[in-house]
């Protein structure tokens, strides 16, 4: 089945098409999802972040000139958007909500990705969120350092001081016993 | 001083090693480090075990939700736009005509005017500074006459209160001799008094004296 790209999908959406931005939301909105779940924590949280990105988008869509790809382009917003919202949310983000978790996970009885998903936001909860964004922009989604560097509006050796610092404190706790304890 | 965090070499190298981000030659170098070095490679595996660790998140789906229904529609400026555009900003240049002029001072926006002439202008003009000189001096020769007559004023009151305040002066004066000279007339008395008892007193002693003396010069020449 032909599928429209990316910049087709966008010239029909701000020439006035519903379909065709519903097309390209439902294209990136699992991986906006899962970006936004890791960086707060929270389904809700993640739900109500990934609605902001999508937003920020819709408002910044005609300013979409195509000089990167569309998906860089996203991640740039949604890096910004991530990074504002837990600023705002900061004493609530304290704790991740990992119970809620369970919501979409446990009734499939997939009991092993909770586990693995917990234990990846538990270790991403204890890194600051600065550092955080680096390392989802990085492992999960990966962009090279120069794109990250880009994104962030940061130079390059910081977005790679960030990410190994944040590497270094990962495998510092991960050999603590309450962090192992925590993680399990 | 950076405010950067200060970490391992050791531990960026493993890092950069496990991001492909080292080159041909370091990666050889590296990995010939790592058969040498049992802490590099405990440190390497520990460093896999976080990134597997990472690796493992599953996706999960994203919520249901309607992108259509909560944000206004986003659409480019069309040639459609700029015609309604053109026919607005023409609509509004119509309405503005009556109150666009051009004339020798070239383009006035404003309400209607009669027009008028430079030269009319000038005349116009020179009668106003007539006027506006005529009116200054009568301003100021009133404001002499103010003046005048406020000092006049001024001149009088102070005469006026001089001459009370004078006469007032002169009767306490009048006054304060009237009382000195009483005072000295009655203490003149008062001497006058003293001296004319004193007087007698001593006469009705010289006489008694005198007497003393006529009794024994008599007794005397009795004897």
């Amino acid at each position: 089945m032909f599928k429209s790209s990316d910049q087709q999908l966008i010239d029909k959406a701000l020439s006035g098409s519903e379909r065709a931005w519903c097309k390209l939301v439902r294209r990136y909105q699992n991986e906006i999802y899962n970006h936004a779940y890791r960086m707060t924590g929270s389904s809700s949280d993640a739900s109500d972040l990934m609605q902001e990105i999508f937003l920020a988008i819709f408002r910044n869509l005609p300013g979409f000139r195509g000089d990167a790809k569309f998906r860089t382009w996203i991640y740039r917003i949604a890096s910004n958007r991530s990074i504002d919202y837990l600023r705002k949310k900061k004493p609530e983000i304290a704790d991740f909500e990992l119970d809620s978790l369970s919501d979409g996970l446990l009734l499939s009885d997939n009991l092993h990705q909770w586990q693995q998903n917990k234990i990846i936001l538990n270790l991403l909860s204890l890194i600051p969120d600065e550092q955080r964004v680096v390392i989802e922009l990085k492992f999960f989604q990966q962009f090279t350092f120069v794109e990250i560097a880009s994104q962030l509006g940061i130079s390059v050796n910081t977005a790679k001081t960030r990410m190994y610092s944040a590497l270094d404190r990962l495998k510092k706790l991960a050999g603590d016993d309450h962090v192992q304890a925590a993680c399990l | 001083m950076s405010k950067q965090p200060v970490f391992d070499q050791i531990s960026q190298k493993i890092w950069d090693y496990l991001n492909h981000e080292l080159s041909e030659n370091e990666t050889i170098e590296f990995e010939k480090q790592l058969q040498s070095s049992t802490y590099l490679r405990q440190q390497l595996l520990e460093s896999e075990q976080i990134l597997k660790s990472m690796g493992r998140w599953e996706n999960q789906p994203a919520p249901d939700w309607d992108p259509q229904t909560f944000y206004p529609r986003p659409t480019k400026i069309r040639w459609t736009n700029w015609l309604s555009l053109g026919m607005a900003t023409a609509a509004l240049v119509f309405s503005l005509m009556p109150y666009i002029h051009i004339n020798e001072l070239g383009l006035v926006i404003g309400p209607p005017q009669e027009y008028v002439s430079k030269v009319d202008f000038k005349h116009q003009l020179e009668d106003f500074g007539w006027q506006q000189s005529l009116a200054v001096s009568e301003r100021i020769d009133q404001l002499k006459t103010d003046q005048s007559i406020n000092n006049r004023e001024l001149v009088s009151s102070i005469l006026t209160y001089s001459e009370t305040r004078r006469r007032s002066d002169l009767l306490q004066m009048a006054n304060w001799v009237s009382q000195e000279k009483e005072l000295n007339t009655a203490q003149q008395r008062q001497i006058v008094t003293w001296v004319q008892n004193e007087q007698r007193q001593d006469n009705s002693q010289l006489k008694a004296l005198w007497t003393q003396v006529v009794n024994q010069n008599n007794e005397v020449s009795n004897q």
